[in-house]
């Protein structure tokens, strides 16, 4: 059998070696730009948020410091744990994308996604809206997200959250018999004792409404604290009042949500403000915080928003209640202590 | 060159510009009538700075779907009517001929693509985003890489596939390159055989969003990652390849 052999010519030669080559010079030059580590965007973030310390000192919780804690940003393949100024790459501890505090051996960390994968994730919750969440969610958000983070970490690691401690070893083993379990958890008392029953629902629609009236209400702007003291009980009472229908664990529930998220929720929001500049985060932190307060949302979401209510009206009654915090009580406690305090 | 330009000439005598026109018009009418009410958190969406990354989402994977739209029938069609046999007597090279048709879908796609991007930048003049106006020819160059690589990969595929399989394997190319960020993302929130299986995707499917999106950070004076427009120009050279190696047997 007779072979033919193809004879190239020299242009073609030549336009083959330059295809060659265009192909070489891409893919090197793709490998070198290529970032196989954290992203720039995330490190700044992480700089922006150590460096807003002060502004967080001086809200006043006593040896909160964002520094104690290690922040993991994880990609969705490793986690980058900033800690003591370092970056340390490991496999990931929670392999799914979550902003908590979370136990890791002896101790607990901040794990957040990074912010590629928030804004990819607030696509997949939005739909068509979220595709445009990067107007919504970005670096100056991710931010205060840490420090609602660290807050929470803080909490666990340096307090007994109304008279229990959670140690890291508590929690993880707290989560192994939950994840074999079908008990309920704060989510499920949330849906069924409130947001479920349409009496008790409606009436926590009007406490939060009540709530963000005395947090906007001229009273507190003009410092008329006899006014907030008599709107602060009325609201108290209705409080009590909804809470007698429930059972013991939901309210309790209550409690413990408003106190650790709520305060979390309101560092987060300060910090927001101060990243933002005197008056554009001081329009953000009106519009996304105190606008919102009476926003009812089924679950967890509505304590944020009532915990960080009764924390502005904490400043207004008793100023230096930051300083002793020590999260034994719970929110309603301070506030009746506080109330009782000016008569 | 002849045998692009003809194919261009059939592209217009096929008026399937006029759909894409209208498909643009559409869109800058549904940017600048206020009908596409948008909001985040509660608030209204209506700054071109917000509105624009929304949009040119939208348009990539529009101008993808047109790719592979115009793209799909092109080498067959020539096939078909046995244009080939006219083209082979004249000693074209095969990897030529192919070559020529699919530098003809691409400029079709890629035109295509402009006129839906001229819409954005309509959008821009009548907000007087000067800035964004200034930057919209290179940001262009840079969006088009993708949607030129969907072009060439169809063109490639269809030289092997029957029309129905290859326009299915196009489709799941282009959108699972365009939504190759929400897949890591989903990756990272499954586990088990589902996992794996989203990881074999994007192993296997390129970020085609990612050059793409470089284009919105530039022209909203974000940082341009170069790494990602050399990683799109890569996927359009891996697919130039794809046409080169894959052969038709009728030839």
């Amino acid at each position: 059998m007779k072979k033919t052999k193809t004879v190239l010519s020299g242009k073609q030669l030549l336009c083959k070696g330059a295809a060659v080559l265009s192909g070489a010079a891409l893919l090197a030059g793709w490998i070198l730009t290529g970032n196989t580590g954290i992203a720039s965007e995330d490190k700044k973030i992480y700089e922006e948020a150590a460096s807003l310390q002060p502004v967080v000192d001086e809200i006043g919780f006593q040896d909160f410091k964002l520094e104690d804690y290690p922040v993991a940003m994880y990609d969705g393949k490793h986690d980058y744990v900033f800690y003591n100024g370092e970056i340390e790459k490991r496999e990931p501890v929670l392999e799914t994308f979550a902003g908590t505090a979370y136990p890791v051996g002896d101790h607990f960390e901040v794990i957040i996604p990074t912010m590629k994968r928030f804004e990819s994730l607030l696509s997949l919750a939005g739909g068509v809206e979220g595709m445009a969440s990067g107007s919504g969610y970005g670096e100056e958000e991710q931010t205060a997200t840490i420090w609602h983070e660290a807050f929470h970490a803080w909490q666990l690691s340096s307090h007994q959250i109304m008279g229990e401690r959670m140690t890291p070893e508590d929690f993880t083993e707290d989560m192994e018999t939950a994840s074999g379990q079908a008990g309920e958890t704060e989510e499920d008392f949330f849906k069924k004792e409130v947001d479920q029953k349409k009496d008790v629902k409606k009436e926590l629609e009007q406490e939060m409404r009540l709530l963000k009236k005395i947090v906007t209400g001229s009273a507190m702007e003009k410092g008329k604290i006899d006014e907030v003291r008599n709107a602060v009980l009325e609201y108290r009472k209705l409080e009590d009042g909804r809470r007698e229908k429930m059972t013991q664990e939901a309210a309790d529930a209550e409690r413990r949500c408003e106190l650790t998220e709520g305060t979390a929720y309101y560092v987060e929001g300060i910090v927001l403000k101060a990243e933002k500049g005197s008056d554009k985060g001081g329009q953000t932190y009106k519009e996304r915080y105190l606008e919102t307060l009476d926003k009812y949302e089924d679950g967890r979401g509505k304590y944020y928003r009532i915990g960080m209510a009764k924390c502005l009206i904490l400043d207004q009654l008793s100023p230096d209640w930051k300083e002793t915090m020590d999260f034994s009580k719970s929110l309603d406690e301070m506030l009746d202590e506080a109330v009782s305090a000016v008569k | 060159m002849g045998i692009m330009k003809n194919a261009l000439r059939e592209r217009i005598r096929r008026k399937d510009i006029y759909v894409v026109i209208m498909i643009g018009i559409l869109i800058v009418m549904m940017c600048m009538s206020g009908a596409a009410t948008l909001s985040i958190n509660g608030v209204s969406v209506t700054e071109f700075q917000m509105v624009m990354p929304l949009v040119m989402n939208v348009i990539s994977v529009l101008g993808g779907g047109i790719a592979i739209a115009l793209s799909l029938r092109t080498i067959p069609n020539e096939y078909e009517r046995k244009t080939s046999h006219l083209v082979w007597i004249r000693g074209v090279s095969q990897w030529k001929y192919h070559g020529q048709l699919a530098l003809a879908n691409i400029v079709s796609s890629v035109g295509a693509l402009f006129i839906l991007y001229a819409g954005v930048m309509i959008f821009a003049a009548v907000r007087g985003e000067t800035g964004v106006l200034a930057k919209g020819v290179p940001a262009f160059l840079i969006f088009s890489v993708s949607t030129a690589a969907v072009s060439l990969f169809t063109s490639a595929v269809s030289l092997v596939l029957p029309s129905m399989a290859a326009g299915v394997l196009c489709a799941a190319f282009m959108l699972a390159g365009t939504m190759h960020p929400i897949l890591e993302t989903v990756s990272g929130i499954v586990s088990g055989v589902s996992r794996q299986l989203v990881r074999a995707i994007l192993f296997i499917v390129p970020d085609l969003y990612a050059a793409e999106s470089q284009a919105a950070n530039l022209l909203s004076g974000k940082t341009v990652q170069i790494h990602s427009i050399l990683g799109g120009l890569l996927v359009l050279y891996v697919c130039g390849l794809l046409l080169f190696v894959l052969r038709r047997k009728e030839a």
